[in-house]
Order: C-alpha cells, then sequence, then structure tokens
C-alpha cells in the first residue's frame, strides 16, 4: 500500500484528499504544519508528498527543497498544489525538483488519476 | 725723281709734237710754193701779177696753216692720250676717293696701279681712309644714340654759340638743326632768364664738373618753355673747348608748381578776407566745445547716476534734477503716461513738497496730454497766458512762464513727459532740445532697463521660488560635468546635503552610468545631455543611509541662444512608489487569484467528490458546509474590493447611525470566538466610563474591526494577545488596537496602507493587501484618521481617531 503525505494548512483540502486517496486504497498521512515535516518524512517514508505552496512557516518551495537536498529523501515525488498560475512561480517550483503542479481550484478525480500514474504498481 | 721722269716726258712729248708739226708744216709750205711759181711763170705777168701772186700765197699758206694746225692738234690729243694715261689714272682715282670720303663713303681702296710716287700717294690715301671710316663709325653710334634721346641736347662752343643739337632739340624748341648751329644760347632767352643763364654759364661753367640749373628758353614760337638743364664740359688740354648740355622738358612739373602757386596766393587770399570771420568761429567754437564738454560731463553723470538705479523712480528724479539746474529752470516734473493714457505728476523738483497736493488733476496737464500724444518736444512761450493750455494752479501761482515738455519714449510709446518751466520769458535754444532730448534718451534707456530688471527679478525668484519648491529634483551641470545648481529637492531625494553636491562632478553624486533599470542601452543620460541629446533612464540609486530609490533621471542639454551646448540640465523623479505600484499592483492580481481560488477548491473539489458520491452522510453535509463557508469567505473577498473600490472613487456615502459600544464589542468577539481558540489568542475590550454610545456607520466600523483583528491574528504566533481600547479626547473618540505579534518593520511601515501592499511576511500569510486600505478609506470618510506604529518586538498599535457626533 502506498504511502501519500499530504501537507496543507486549510482543513478541507487534507480532508479532500484524504477521502478521495483512501477511497482509491491508498494510506493517507495528513498534516497542517509544514514544520517538523522532514522528520515526519523520515520517519513515514512516504512514497509520494503532496505540499501547499502557501503556508505559515516554511513554504512548500522551503519544505520541497529540503527534502531534495537530502539524498535519503530526493528520490520521493513532490506535487506541489498551488493557488499560483503564475509561469515565474512554476519556474521557482520546478528548479527546486518538483515533480507535477497541481492549481488550485483542483478536481479531485484528475489528483487522483496523477497519483495512480506515478505510483503505478506500487499499490497494492 | 717724280720731277725728272716728268721733265724728261714732257721733252719727249715736245720733240714728237714738235716733229708732227714742223715736217709737215713743211712739207706744205714747199708744195704752195712750187704751185704758185709754176702758175707764175706760166703766165709771165705784170707788176699787178706780182701783187696778185703775193696775195695768193698768203692766202694759201693761212690755208695750210689752219689745216696743218688741225692735224697738229689732232696728233698732239692722241699723244697726249698715249702718254697721259699713266698720270692721269691714279690721280683720277685719288680725285674719286677723295670725293667719296666727302659724301661720307668711307670704305674705299683705290688700286695701287704704280710703283711711283703716284702708287706711294694712293697707298697713303687707303690708310686716311681707313682711320677715318674707323672713328666715323664710332663717331655714327655716338650720333645715332644722341639723334634717339628723348632729352634735348646742344653742343655750344666756348663762346656759347651752339654747333649742334639733336632732333629732340629740334621737336622741343621748333628750330630745325640747320636753324640752330650758330644760334647763341643766350638768342633764346628772355631778360629773366639771360640774367640766371649769365650766372650759370659765367660762374659754373667754368668749373670742371658739370651744372645743373632750372632755366626757362623760348621756343621758334617764342613760348617759354621751363627746362632742367645738365650741363658737362669738355675739356681739351685742360680749356673748355665745347659744353654739352642735355635739357629736360619741365613744363609739367613746373605747371603743377605754378599752380601751387597760385592756389596758395589764393587761399591766403581767402584766409585774410575771412580772417575776422574766422576768429570769431574760433570763438564760438570755443564756446561749443566748453558747452558740449559740460553737457558730456552732465550727461555722464546722469548715466551714472541712472545706471546704479534699478528704480525707475529714482531715474526719473535723478535726470530732472540734473536738467533742471544745468538749463536752470524754474521747476521740472516728470509725468507718467500709463498704458490707457492716464497722466499724473510722478516726481518733481523746483517745487515744494507742500504744494505737491495741489497738483491738479489730469485736465490741467494739458502740455503733456499734448507732448504725450503728439510724441513731439513741445516749446510755449508764455503758458500762464497762452489759452490753449491749462496750467495747475501751482504753476500759475509761481507765474512760471516759458514751459518745455520733452516725451520720454519707451518701445516707441510715450511712457513720460519732462516738462521745464521757467519763471521769466526764455528762449529755449537748440542747444538746449538737444540736450534734453538726450537726456530723455538715456532717461527712457534706464526706464526700459529697470523695468526688464525687475521683470527679471520677478521671474527669477519665482524660478528660484519654483525651483526650489517642485518635487522633483533638479539640478545643471557645466560641460565639465561639475554640478553648477541644484535645488532642495534633489538633496532631499538623494539624501546628500547641497553643499556635499555643487562643485562635484556629477558621478560622483548624481546617478548616471549605473545602467538603466529597465530597457533602452546602457549610456549615461548625462552624458549624452551633454553631448546634446535628450534622455530619459531609469535607475537605482542607493542613498548614503543604505535606502533604494529607483529614480527617473531625464536629462536636456543646456543651450545658448546660439545652440551651443552649455551644460545639461538633469531632472530626477523619485518613481521608487510608482515602480513599487506597479509591482503591487500585478501583485494584487496573483493575491487575488490566490485567494479567490483557495475556496474555489473547496467548492468545486467537493461538488465533484459529491456528484461523484466519493462521500455520504455526515461526511457529507460537513462537505456541504465548509462550501457554505468557503463560498461565503470568497463572497466577503469580493465585497472588501468592491466596497475599497467604490469608497475609492468617492461613489460611496457613509451612513451613520447610533452604536451601542457593548453590543457591538460582544458581536465582533463572537465572530472571531472560533479563530480565537484555534490561534489561542485573546481578545480584550477596554472602555472608558460613560462611553455607550458611538456615532458612526456601524458596518463599516465593524469591518474596520475585523480586519485589525484578522490581522493581528494572521501576524502573530500563537498566544497572541489584542486590546480593543476606547477613549475620549476632546471632541474626538480614539479606538485602539494593540497586539503582541510580531509587528511591522520600519520598511513594511513606510508602505502600509498603500492598496496591495502586503510586507515582508506575504509568502507566509493570506491576505488581499486591501484590508489596511480599506480601514483607512473607512476611517477617513467618517473625517478621522488611522495611524500605525509598529515596533519588533512590541507588537503593533493601531490608532483610529474619529470625531465625535452627538447625531446624525
Amino acid at each position: 500500500m502506498s504511502k501519500v503525505l499530504v501537507v496543507d494548512d486549510e482543513p478541507f483540502i487534507l480532508m479532500m484528499i484524504e477521502d478521495k486517496l483512501k477511497r482509491a486504497g491508498y494510506q493517507v498521512i495528513t498534516s497542517r504544519n509544514s514544520r517538523g515535516i522532514i522528520d515526519v518524512v523520515k520517519k513515514e517514508r512516504p512514497d509520494l508528498i503532496i505540499l501547499d505552496w502557501m503556508m505559515p512557516g516554511l513554504s512548500g518551495i522551503d519544505v520541497c527543497t529540503m527534502l531534495k537536498s537530502d539524498s535519503a529523501l530526493s528520490g520521493i515525488p513532490v506535487f506541489m498544489l498551488t493557488a499560483k498560475g503564475q509561469e515565474d512561480d512554476e519556474k521557482a517550483g520546478l528548479r527546486c525538483g518538483v515533480d507535477r503542479y497541481i492549481t488550485k481550484p483542483f478536481s479531485p478525480k484528475l489528483l487522483l488519476e496523477m497519483v495512480d500514474e506515478l505510483l503505478s504498481g506500487k499499490k497494492e | 725723281m717724280l720731277k725728272k721722269r716728268i721733265l724728261y716726258r714732257l721733252l719727249t712729248m715736245l720733240l714728237v709734237l714738235a716733229l708732227a708739226f714742223i715736217v709737215p708744216l713743211l712739207f706744205s709750205i714747199e708744195r704752195a710754193v712750187d704751185s704758185i711759181f709754176q702758175s707764175f711763170r706760166q703766165s709771165s705777168s705784170s707788176l699787178t701779177d706780182y701783187y696778185q701772186l703775193k696775195e695768193s700765197l698768203k692766202a694759201r699758206l693761212y690755208n695750210d696753216i689752219i689745216i696743218i694746225s688741225l692735224y697738229i692738234f689732232f696728233v698732239a690729243f692722241l699723244m697726249a692720250l698715249v702718254f697721259s694715261r699713266k698720270i692721269v689714272l691714279p690721280i683720277k682715282k685719288l680725285f674719286e676717293g677723295a670725293e667719296n670720303i666727302r659724301n661720307g663713303r668711307f670704305d674705299v681702296v683705290l688700286p695701287v696701279i704704280t710703283d711711283d710716287e703716284l702708287g706711294e700717294v694712293t697707298r697713303t690715301f687707303n690708310s686716311m681712309a681707313r682711320s677715318i671710316k674707323e672713328d666715323t663709325e664710332e663717331l655714327k653710334k655716338k650720333d645715332l644714340y644722341i639723334k634717339s634721346m628723348m632729352d634735348a641736347m646742344w653742343i655750344l662752343d666756348p663762346d656759347n654759340i651752339i654747333t649742334d643739337v639733336n632732333p629732340s632739340f629740334t621737336k622741343l624748341f621748333g628750330y630745325e638743326h640747320s636753324e640752330a648751329i650758330g644760334l647763341s644760347v643766350f638768342d633764346l632767352l628772355d631778360e629773366e632768364n639771360f640774367v640766371i643763364m649769365k650766372y650759370e654759364l659765367g660762374n659754373r661753367a667754368r668749373k670742371t664738373e658739370f651744372s645743373t640749373y632750372q632755366i626757362s628758353l623760348t621756343a621758334k614760337d617764342g613760348r617759354q618753355i621751363p627746362v632742367l638743364i645738365t650741363s658737362t664740359p669738355i675739356h681739351e688740354d685742360g680749356e673748355v673747348t665745347a659744353k654739352i648740355g642735355v635739357i629736360k622738358d619741365f613744363s609739367d612739373l613746373a605747371d603743377l608748381m605754378s599752380k601751387l602757386v597760385e592756389s596758395k596766393k589764393e587761399m591766403s587770399g581767402i584766409a585774410l578776407e575771412n580772417i575776422n570771420l574766422y576768429e570769431k568761429m574760433k570763438e564760438l567754437f570755443g564756446q561749443q566745445r566748453r558747452r558740449r564738454i559740460q553737457e558730456q560731463q552732465l550727461l555722464l553723470e546722469l548715466a551714472g547716476r541712472i545706471s546704479v538705479s534699478s528704480d525707475t523712480r529714482q531715474s526719473v528724479r535723478s535726470t530732472i534734477e540734473l536738467i533742471r539746474n544745468y538749463l536752470k529752470a524754474g521747476a521740472v516734473w516728470y509725468a507718467f503716461v500709463g498704458d490707457f493714457g492716464h497722466i499724473s505728476i510722478g516726481v518733481s523738483d523746483g517745487l515744494d513738497e507742500s504744494d505737491l497736493h495741489l497738483f491738479l488733476p489730469e485736465h490741467a496737464l494739458s502740455l503733456e496730454r499734448a507732448v504725450a500724444n503728439s510724441g513731439e518736444y513741445m516749446i510755449v512761450e508764455d503758458i500762464s497766458a497762452d489759452k490753449r493750455y491749462s496750467v495747475p494752479e501751482v504753476i500759475s501761482r509761481h507765474n512760471f512762464r516759458t514751459a518745455v515738455g520733452i516725451p520720454v519714449k519707451v518701445k516707441g510709446s510715450t511712457t513720460g513727459v519732462i516738462t521745464l518751466f521757467y519763471r521769466n520769458m526764455t528762449l529755449v535754444k537748440e542747444e538746449d532740445i538737444h540736450f534734453l532730448l538726450i537726456a530723455s534718451n538715456m532717461l527712457s534707456v534706464s526706464i526700459e532697463i529697470s523695468e526688464l530688471y525687475e521683470k527679471r527679478i520677478l521671474e527669477k525668484s519665482l524660478a528660484e521660488t519654483v525651483f526650489d519648491n517642485i518635487s522633483d529634483g533638479v539640478c545643471t551641470i557645466d560641460t565639465e560635468g561639475l554640478v553648477t545648481s541644484a535645488n532642495n529637492a534633489f538633496g532631499r531625494m538623494l539624501g546628500i546635503p547641497l553643499e556635499n553636491i555643487l562643485k562635484k562632478h556629477f558621478s560622483a553624486v548624481i546617478p548616471h552610468d549605473e545602467g538603466p533599470v529597465t530597457g533602452g542601452n546602457n549610456r549615461c543620460p548625462v552624458t549624452k545631455a551633454l553631448q546634446g541629446e535628450r534622455d530619459i533612464a531609469e535607475m537605482q540609486f542607493i542613498r548614503p543611509d543604505g535606502t533604494e530609490l529607483i529614480l527617473q533621471v531625464s536629462s536636456s542639454p543646456l543651450l545658448d541662444p546660439k545652440g551651443n551646448i552649455r551644460g545639461a540640465v538633469q531632472v530626477v523623479r523619485d518613481i521608487s512608489k510608482e515602480k513599487e505600484i506597479g509591482r503591487l499592483k500585478s501583485d494584487l492580481v496573483r493575491n487575488v487569484s490566490h485567494e479567490f481560488r483557495t475556496p474555489l477548491s473547496a467548492i468545486v473539489g467537493m461538488t465533484e467528490m459529491l456528484l461523484d458520491r466519493d462521500v455520504s452522510g455526515e461526511r457529507a453535509v460537513e462537505y456541504l458546509k465548509t462550501m457554505y463557508s468557503e463560498g461565503m469567505r470568497l463572497s466577503h473577498m469580493i465585497s472588501d474590493l468592491l466596497d475599497l473600490s467604490i469608497i475609492e472613487t468617492g461613489r460611496d456615502r457613509i451612513n451613520i447611525t447610533r452604536i451601542s459600544v457593548t453590543d457591538f464589542m460582544e458581536e465582533i468577539k463572537r465572530t472571531f470566538s472560533h479563530a480565537l481558540q484555534t490561534k489561542n489568542a485573546s481578545l480584550e475590550f477596554r472602555f472608558e466610563e460613560g462611553i455607550d454610545t458611538v456615532w458612526a456607520e456601524k458596518n463599516r466600523i465593524r469591518q474596520v474591526l475585523i480586519n485589525l483583528i484578522t490581522n493581528s491574528l494572521t501576524y502573530s504566533e500563537r498566544g497572541v494577545k489584542i486590546i480593543i481600547s476606547l477613549k475620549k479626547e476632546r471632541n474626538f473618540f480614539i479606538i485602539e488596537v494593540k497586539d503582541t505579534g510580531w509587528g511591522i518593520g520600519a520598511r513594511d511601515l513606510a508602505h502600509i496602507g498603500e492598496k496591495f501592499f502586503r510586507g515582508s511576511y506575504a509568502h507566509i500569510t493570506k491576505g488581499t493587501g486591501l484590508g489596511i486600505a480599506l480601514c483607512k478609506e473607512i476611517i477617513r470618510m467618517h473625517g478621522g484618521v488611522l495611524e500605525i506604529t509598529s515596533g519588533i518586538p512590541e507588537g503593533t498599535l493601531i490608532m483610529i481617531r474619529i470625531p465625535m457626533r452627538e447625531s446624525i
């Protein structure tokens, strides 16, 4: 069972993603706080991380940069949830190693398809 | 020898002649006698016959003698021919040679026929002829020269008789060569010149040097020809044998001389005639000169006085005082002529100050009016008696008589009239008028200059005021690149005191070639302007205090009237704010989009899941509630934006109502109960006693408080304390919102309240950047102010001051 970590400060986003992925058979861990998330990642070893860009404290980009600079964690794919749609934001995201962009408002169905695509085979 | 030979020859000739004569004679006589006697014997005649015979004999004898003589002559001739040939031919040749030489043909060489004395003579003749020929050749050359001389020439013998002249002499004096020779030089002189010549010849000719003298010679036709004679004596054995005179025609020069002498005479004659007039003129001229000098000194003084004065009135005063003193007038005044023809007495001299108030109104100044209208000066012999002019009382009272009005013109129109009044009837001289006109001209120039000066001063001060007070920084730079002037704003903007800017090179003070912030090429606009180009560029500038500015630098060349570059002017505008606003506006799009997208995610995503039946039951209800609240959040945000836009455009009117403080605060607290709890924050209200009612627009004030409390909760850690207090201060309500949050940095504080400004925490917080802007607008609408003070780590204090109202 693939494990997906979702980090967002909006509870209803976490609720939506958790519900959708769990129904599809994924194991979902959620966090409303980006602080200390690296420890969570190290501990939980998720197969995919979905990060919100705009979060109090560490932003999604900060977390992604930290993950990608840690050789033990850099292999974990990162999906970035963002309300931004601007070109230069995407560039900034890609620079730090983001694998996929999901622009808000997003379709939970499409998100699931992307997760499925990335983790095909890993799911039971 | 020659004689002997000739004698022999002569003897021989005589013998031959005798033989030739005598023999035929004897033979003839023989025959004749025989015949006569024969005939006589035949006839035997008588005595008569005898006589007859005798006669016949005589006749025959004579007859024969004649024939024989003829014969002898013939023979003698033939013999002479034979014998004389040898003697006669050389002599003949000699004759011919002599004849040739006489005729000027010197190239004769006679043949030497015999070797006798004649041959000798011929040889001698030949050598003589040769030397004559050589001498003559030489003479010929000299003669040719003499003949071709332009100047006349004579040769005199020691008795001063002309022995030769050249063709120029003939031409000049009319005497042919032959006529001239034999004349005495004194024949060519009149009495006067005779004496001169006598002296010249007598005294000088004895000397061995040549002499030159001027004299007049009489020509053949009686003309007196002035000549210059250069005489050279010819010496032979110490004696003067001849004199050669070269005679130069001097008539042209002499004419000139005589004319000069004539004119001199004439002139002195005129001078003598006019000597009195001349003396008189000299005296008058002296007077005139003294007068001119005096006049000039006065005018100089006037020029000096009026040039130092930039005040028209002062110039006028100086001028009229000077005029009155110089022309000894009783009084002088200056009447101003206004733009619309109004005339008023400005300055006067020679009248009591106490009389000044007695100046009559305009209609009394009819002379000034006439002068102003005509633009010409006027002289009135007796102004008090002249019916054409009405005069002010002060003039008639002082019994002024002659008056002179002089116009003072500036740019062609009369701007004033100088009037002089004399106590007596005075003849105003032309020179006086001349002087007055000059003084008036000087005055008009002075007036023009002082007007220009005043205008300039005004313009200058205006320009300086503008220069110093405009918000744009302005500085000028000379061609060397040194800053020559800068206004206050320039120094303020760059954060450098003006004294550290002036006279410095622009590169040391002014943003220059660090390159434009956006677009364009990288060349410095100041340099471009100094090359005659206008340029505008945006530049980053860091003040000495570290503040960063974005400046717009407009450079223009400073050109003189001829178009030469004299420097450059820089206009520097701080466009940091404009740039920031531009940036903020694009931030807005981003922020608004983000803020809208989050609630939309709930609505869109959850709807999809509900439709897909991913959730059901209680979970579905929860979804719907979330969708609703997020929808409401979206709606509020849109309202905020709309409110702000409506308030800003002034389309909104506040609706003042009575607000019960306690109820209002409770309502607010209720609104935030959930948020406070989540953040573990506290919200406290503190009211001053006696305040229970506030007059304001309830919804707007609520909006303000909600925004401020939201900010306190957003920009703070958990456990933040928020205190809202309300008090009265004179006629104002003071509402304070104080928190223990992150506070606002100095840099953010400067911009806070600007629309869409989000500050340093924008990347970790949510917001539209419209909250404080909206609050400020709402308070402004209430006639109040909103002030923010902050400092890390004290948190933030927002103070709202609104005027108290009792009712609507």
